[in-house]
């Protein structure tokens, strides 16, 4: 996997950087860097090395221990030595099995499923809308309307709808109820 | 193993260790290694450099240090002061500085 290149940069194991490193080539990491890492062209963190840093790079593939963000133009793989704090960016990221990670992942091209969304938008709304929202709010409904009918069978219906029905004596009970909770 | 760092590379910042390092890119800070370091052509160094032995082809801005042997080649310039124990500066190189041998 390592070649002998011109376009072709190294950090050794006992070698540290600290400060912004930018350039159009590959670079290896073995050793360390503390800083910001901006690179047109591939990033290998190997399993030896260990970058303090948030890094750019057109591909990024760690063995290694990166704390910082990392976003790809290409492809982010985390391979299984991967120690990984931070943020990755990236239309394609793997992981391999071992792989340790914590951190959010922004996967994909996010543009191109903006558009989509946005095209989809009249469908996408109809659909949604169409299918869960109203099976939901109609069972809340429902249950809020049965509640509610509930609650009114109990209170007034009872009380005084049924009191003009009622004979003149138990209208007068009725009342007579009534005063009483009024004092 | 060798750090090389390519003719692409921009360095804002330190680089120390205790390899050798071949640099070939633009340093802006300071080097400080145990061990060879050679600064190419196309070399652009801005800063302080100490490390065990120098070979200079490229261009050097700053005060360097080797605790061994510094060496500018026809190719290298430099503009600073050299401390080293052994000096050597080609035909055909550019140097603009104090050297001091003790």
């Amino acid at each position: 996997m390592k070649q002998d290149q011109d376009n072709q940069s190294e950090i050794s194991p006992n070698t540290v950087i600290r400060g912004r490193i930018q350039g159009s080539e590959n670079l290896w990491v073995e050793g360390r860097i503390d800083g910001e890492v901006d690179l047109d062209g591939v990033l290998m963190i190997q399993s030896e090395g260990v970058v303090k840093a948030d890094v750019q790079a057109t591909r990024i593939d760690i063995d290694g221990v990166l704390v910082g963000d990392a976003s790809a133009l290409d492809v982010i793989v985390l391979d299984k030595g991967a120690r990984v704090v931070g943020d990755l960016k990236a239309p394609s990221i793997r992981f391999a099995e071992g792989a340790c990670f914590t951190g959010a992942l922004d996967i994909g091209d996010v543009e191109a499923a903006r558009r989509d969304s946005s095209r989809a938008i009249p469908r996408a709304r109809s659909g949604s809308t169409s299918l869960p929202a109203p099976s939901a709010s109609s069972k809340v409904h429902s249950s809020s309307v049965s509640h509610a009918e509930e609650a009114l069978k109990k209170t007034p219906v009872t009380s005084f709808a049924p009191a003009s029905k009622l004979s003149p004596a138990e209208g007068r009970k009725k009342r007579v109820v009534v005063k009483k909770r009024g004092r | 193993m060798t750090t090389k760092l390519g003719s692409s590379l921009v360095i804002e910042g330190d680089v120390l260790g205790e390899d050798p390092v071949q640099v070939s890119g633009v340093i802006k800070g300071r080097i400080a290694i145990r061990g060879e370091l050679t600064l190419e052509v196309s070399a652009d160094v801005e800063g302080e450099v100490n490390a065990e032995s120098l070979t200079l082809s490229g261009r050097l801005q700053g005060k360097a240090r080797a605790d061994n042997r510094l060496e500018i080649t026809n190719e290298g310039r430099m503009i600073g002061d050299i401390r080293a124990r052994r000096i050597l500066i080609a035909d055909g190189a550019q140097f603009k500085g104090n050297i001091d041998m003790n």
